[in-house]
């Protein structure tokens, strides 16, 4: 009953090694990182002024958004460097059978 | 949340302008060319102050102030480059070659920061863009703008109201609330670094800033102006990056000193893209923006030709110019 709320979002092998992926799930953007520490998945959209953060430059730790260059800890969604001030919303997600699952 | 908005670089790869990997790859980032091009530049600040010293106490002061000048003001493009923290790999250099830029040239980084993200949110969009040089009603106008002196107004005013702790309307509109205090505490810091240096000037009698900072400053603003002037002025304002904005080419001179930022249309097409892969950005862009051959000059010409009437101006019946709305999140 709890696998039932785990939706596969992509197969590992089409991520973008150590960088960010774009995926759309049921018409929500999510950002889908390879980080240091693993993988990761938060909503695409930058929480100051809306840009794709997938654009972005990702370093293995921190996303930065291709707009305005502020900084988000892709693993937690912190908000580090203006000019963002709000977290990301992030996903709660797991690797299975070859699959990135999120928790929805 | 933030309305979803299509910036230019998302654009741009969708309509395969360019590719995934090739904006990965032109978006890597490195310390090692802003430190070789910052070591070259010591040595041209050392050059052209050696021209002030050389020159004191006769009528070469003028010019040697206007050659300096012209470096210091050009502190600016360090400092832009810094505040998209793409002129150094490490954060944190870039934070620290801001502030050390902005006290050169009186533009406090911080506040430049939030000021320039807004200007690339809302870029040429009459009444939203914060930065945007409006095109002069005359030639009067025109001159007068370069002259610099309404320019010093406003940074002036900006320290003077900040360093009260008065945040005013407009500024509001792109700084968060939980900055107020940064915003605040950083012009008085800057304000006081300036008060104690003026003083201990008269009190030791000691010119030397005088002659190889403020006057080079003020004598070289003027350039700047006209630098700042060919960026978007006399472009649609409209909010297609493909024509609201102006790339030069420019000889390697100034090319040096703005940092490729004559490369502006680029730069606005992907800000995350580090000043030194412009150039590689150019020839992937090349066909999709607007370049002035003629450089800078010729920019000025395009815009001397819409006020003297031999050109239509940009201004003028311009459909859809203010379809771009601010969002009440960009400071929440």
């Amino acid at each position: 009953m709890q696998d039932d709320i785990w939706q596969d979002i992509i197969r590992i092998e089409e991520l973008f090694k150590a960088d960010v992926t774009p995926v759309e799930y049921d018409g929500i953007k999510l950002a889908v990182y390879d980080t240091d520490r693993g993988v990761s998945v938060s909503a695409a959209q930058c929480t100051h002024a809306g840009a794709n953060l997938c654009d972005g430059y990702f370093d293995g730790q921190f996303i930065e958004c291709p707009l305005h260059q502020g900084l988000f800890n892709a693993s937690t969604g912190e908000a580090k460097a203006a000019p963002v001030v709000r977290a990301l919303k992030m996903y709660e997600s797991r690797l299975f059978e070859g699959k990135v699952q999120i928790k929805l | 949340m933030a309305a979803d908005v299509l910036t230019p670089i998302t654009q741009a790869l969708e309509e395969g302008t360019l590719t995934r990997k090739e904006l990965k790859n032109l978006m890597q980032r490195s310390d090692k060319p802003a430190l070789i091009r910052l070591a070259i530049w010591c040595v041209l600040l050392a050059i052209t102050s050696s021209l002030v010293w050389l020159s004191l106490g006769s009528w070469w002061l003028l010019p040697a102030m206007f050659i300096q000048g012209v470096v210091l003001v050009h502190h600016f493009s360090l400092q832009h480059e810094c505040c998209h923290y793409t002129a150094f790999k490490t954060r944190w250099l870039n934070d620290l070659a801001g502030n050390v830029c902005g006290l050169i040239i009186m533009l406090p980084n911080r506040f430049f920061r939030y000021e320039h993200c807004d200007h690339h949110t809302y870029t040429q969009i009459k009444e939203q863009d914060t930065e945007m040089i409006e095109l002069p009603a005359n030639l009067a106008g025109y001159l007068f703008y370069i002259s610099s002196i309404p320019y010093w107004k406003a940074k002036f005013s900006e320290l003077w109201r900040h360093s009260l702790g008065r945040i005013s309307e407009d500024d509001k509109q792109f700084v968060p609330r939980q900055e107020y205090r940064t915003i605040v505490f950083e012009a008085r810091l800057m304000a006081a670094f300036y008060i104690c240096l003026f003083i201990l000037c008269i009190a030791f009698q000691f010119w030397y800033p005088l002659w190889f900072w403020f006057l080079p400053v003020v004598l070289g603003e003027p350039v700047m102006r006209a630098i700042r002037m060919t960026e978007h002025v006399g472009r649609p304002m409209i909010s297609d990056m493909k024509s609201n904005t102006r790339s030069n080419n420019v000889s390697f001179p100034f090319q040096f000193l703005a940092w490729n930022m004559n490369f502006h249309a680029e730069h606005h097409y992907a800000s995350s893209v580090p000043f030194h892969a412009l150039p590689e950005l150019n020839k992937k862009l090349s066909n999709h923006i607007y370049t002035e051959p003629r450089g800078y000059l010729g920019a000025h010409i395009d815009i001397v030709s819409q006020l003297t009437g031999r050109k239509p101006r940009v201004d003028r019946n311009v459909p859809g110019a203010y379809s771009v709305r601010r969002s009440q999140s960009d400071t929440e």
